[in-house]
Order: structure tokens, then C-alpha cells, then sequence
């Protein structure tokens, strides 16, 4: 089991804590819940039996792990939105900064994410981690029809809200 | 164009600056020990506390001399300890870590906010059973100290505060209720 962690530790690197960062902004909440996720990993491989791949093991357990950490109703949370027709008036909400750098921009892209309802949040987390539609339907339980049309919307909002950074990377 | 775009935005994703933190296998097994004995304490805590309040009402029971409240005494005994069974089978129904890794995440989140509902909705549940009991208790106790009048009005005032919270939680149960349809529909 051990070796297997350290396996995966290896091979998925830091996208548990990108992923920690999608649910929480505060660095200490972000710190508790990367342990918190290090150590379900840990625990659960020794129930891991092939049944899908370890890639996909790996995301349920980190995004189920970060679930079940932020699900409760807190005082100074923002009101979550579903992704299907205000995915660009959220991102317009998100205090939109001009003459956008990698930093402000990188800010801007996790508070998007952290106003998203759970599911469409872990899509787009999982689309940056440059999954394909087929495992992130894997990893979510959603259709791949379904993951494809907020693929395809969450591109569309990337490209109209964060083109300043591109060009700037350009 | 828009690829290179993409491309860009899914970079600076994954290239984002990383905090430096140390989660070697020891610093690991010592969090999840932490955890059990964060858990163990909690265990615990809650069987002391149900022992004192087991022996507090079975003595109250024995010197109380008025009926009323020795059957109040006794009620909350019984709803002490049906709460307690009731619970046990509540924590043991929660996922564990380990199995995290078998459910999707929509599966997961729908089950987590299944679990809300459920809290949230069948509160008045665990409230109900202590009813007969405070009751019957506090009006034996009150009888004898105060008018009927005044009786009457704090047993107003309780059902009064019983009902505001159902009302609050049968809210919650409604919005998490929506967000499972919503799920439901993806």
C-alpha cells in the first residue's frame, strides 16, 4: 500500500493541491484539506482493486475527500452557481482586473471555480488538469455527452475572460 | 487562436506557483492517527456523557416524589438511550476514507447532500422524543410554583420555539431537496 502512495504521490505530483485550492481559498483551510486528501488517499489504495483506473481512484477520492470537507453551509461562503447559462456573468462578477498578469489572472480563475456548484467545478477542474471528456465523465458519474457540452462552454468562457493573459503570454 | 488560448489558460493552471509543503509517509500516518484519536476522544467524551446523564435522571427517578416528574425523569431516560442507538446506526451509515474512491462524484456529493436533507428534515425526530419527558417534567416542576397562566405560556413559548426551528430546517431540507433534483437532471 505504501509503495502504491508513493506511486501515486509521485505521478499525480501537485494536482492535490491545485485541487485543494479549487475548494478552499484560505492557505491554512487549503493546507488541512491537501493532508486531509494525502491521508484518504493513503488509507483508501489499500482498498483499490483495478476496477477503473488508478487516474480515476485517485480524483474521486481527492474531489470526494474536498466534498465532503466544504458541503456544510458556511457564514462567509458565496452563493454557488450552476455553469449552464452564467458561467460569463460569474466570471464578470469576479472582480474583473485590467491589464490582467499570470497572478491576478491565476486569482481570478480560482474564485470563478469556487463559485461553481460542486459538480461543474469539478469539471473544470479536471478539464485545466487537461482530463478528456470520457475520464472526467468517468471520474464524476455524468454523462460524456453532458461533460462535453460544459467542456465546451467552460472553453468558451475561458477564451472571452481570460484572452487579455494569453495575449500578454504571447 | 482559440486553442493557443486554451492551451495558455490550462498551463498557467498547471504551472501555478505551489506552496512548499512537506507530506512525507510519517507526516501521513500521524495526521491519521491524529484522526482516530481525534474520533476516539469524541467516543469518549459522548459515553461519558451519556453515563452522567444516565445516573443524573435514574436518580432524579428514585428522589423525586412527584409523579409527574418521575415518569418526566423516566421518559428522558428512555429517550436518552434511543437516541443513542439511533445515532450509533447514523455513523456507521457515513462513508469512510477509505471507500472514497468507489463512488463518482456525483454519486458522492449526492449522497453527502442526501445526508443534509436527512439531518435537516428529520431533526424534529430526535427533538420529538425528548418532549414527553422536559414535559412532563418541567409542568410537574411548575405546577407547584406557578399559576396555571404562567404554565401555559412557557409551554406556548417552548412549542412555539420547536416549531420556528422545524421551520428553519424543513427550509434547508426544500433547498438541498432542489439541488439533488438538479443533480438528478444532469
Amino acid at each position: 500500500m505504501e509503495e502504491r502512495y508513493t506511486e501515486v504521490a509521485r505521478t499525480f505530483g501537485a494536482a492535490p493541491e491545485r485541487l485543494a485550492g479549487a475548494y478552499e481559498r484560505d492557505p491554512d483551510a487549503r493546507r488541512d484539506l491537501l493532508q486531509d486528501i494525502h491521508v484518504a488517499l493513503w488509507r483508501s489504495l489499500a482498498r483499490y482493486d483495478g476496477r477503473c483506473s488508478l487516474r480515476t481512484w485517485v480524483y474521486r477520492v481527492a474531489h470526494n475527500t474536498a466534498i465532503s470537507r466544504v458541503i456544510r453551509p458556511r457564514a462567509n461562503a458565496p452563493t454557488l452557481v450552476a455553469m449552464d447559462d452564467s458561467l460569463d456573468a460569474v466570471a464578470d462578477a469576479v472582480d474583473r482586473e485590467h491589464g490582467v498578469d499570470r497572478g491576478r489572472a491565476l486569482d481570478r480563475l480560482h474564485a470563478l471555480i469556487q463559485r461553481l456548484r460542486p459538480p461543474d467545478r469539478q469539471v473544470m477542474v479536471l478539464y485545466l488538469e487537461d482530463e478528456d471528456a470520457a475520464s472526467i465523465a468517468e471520474i464524476t458519474g455524468l454523462s460524456v455527452s453532458n461533460v462535453s457540452t460544459k467542456i465546451h462552454r467552460i472553453k468558451q468562457m475561458l477564451i472571452r475572460q481570460f484572452h487579455e493573459v494569453s495575449q500578454h503570454g504571447e | 487562436m482559440a486553442n493557443d488560448r486554451e492551451l495558455d489558460i490550462g498551463r498557467m493552471w498547471r504551472q501555478q506557483p505551489q506552496e512548499k509543503h512537506d507530506i512525507t509517509l510519517d507526516a501521513i500516518r500521524a495526521k491519521a492517527r491524529e484522526l482516530d484519536a481525534k474520533v476516539r476522544r469524541w467516543n469518549v467524551m459522548g459515553g461519558i456523557a451519556i453515563a452522567v446523564l444516565t445516573v443524573k435522571n435514574v436518580w432524579e427517578v428514585w428522589i423525586d416524589t412527584d409523579v409527574l416528574e418521575r415518569v418526566g425523569d423516566l421518559l428522558v431516560l428512555v429517550a436518552l438511550l434511543l437516541v443513542v442507538l439511533r445515532f450509533r446506526g447514523y455513523m456507521r451509515a457515513d462513508a469512510v476514507p477509505e471507500t472514497l474512491g468507489l463512488a463518482s462524484c456525483a454519486q458522492h456529493y449526492r449522497s453527502r447532500l442526501a445526508r443534509l436533507r436527512d439531518e435537516s428534515r428529520d431533526s424534529w425526530k430526535w427533538v420529538l422524543l425528548f418532549v414527553p419527558g422536559i414535559g412532563l417534567n418541567l409542568v410537574g416542576g411548575m405546577l407547584e410554583t406557578r399559576s396555571a397562566a404562567q404554565v401555559a405560556i412557557l409551554v406556548i413559548l417552548g412549542v412555539a420555539t420547536f416549531a420556528g426551528v422545524l421551520w428553519v430546517n424543513a427550509r434547508t431540507a426544500r433547498q438541498l431537496e432542489r439541488e439533488i433534483a438538479a443533480l438528478e437532471s444532469e
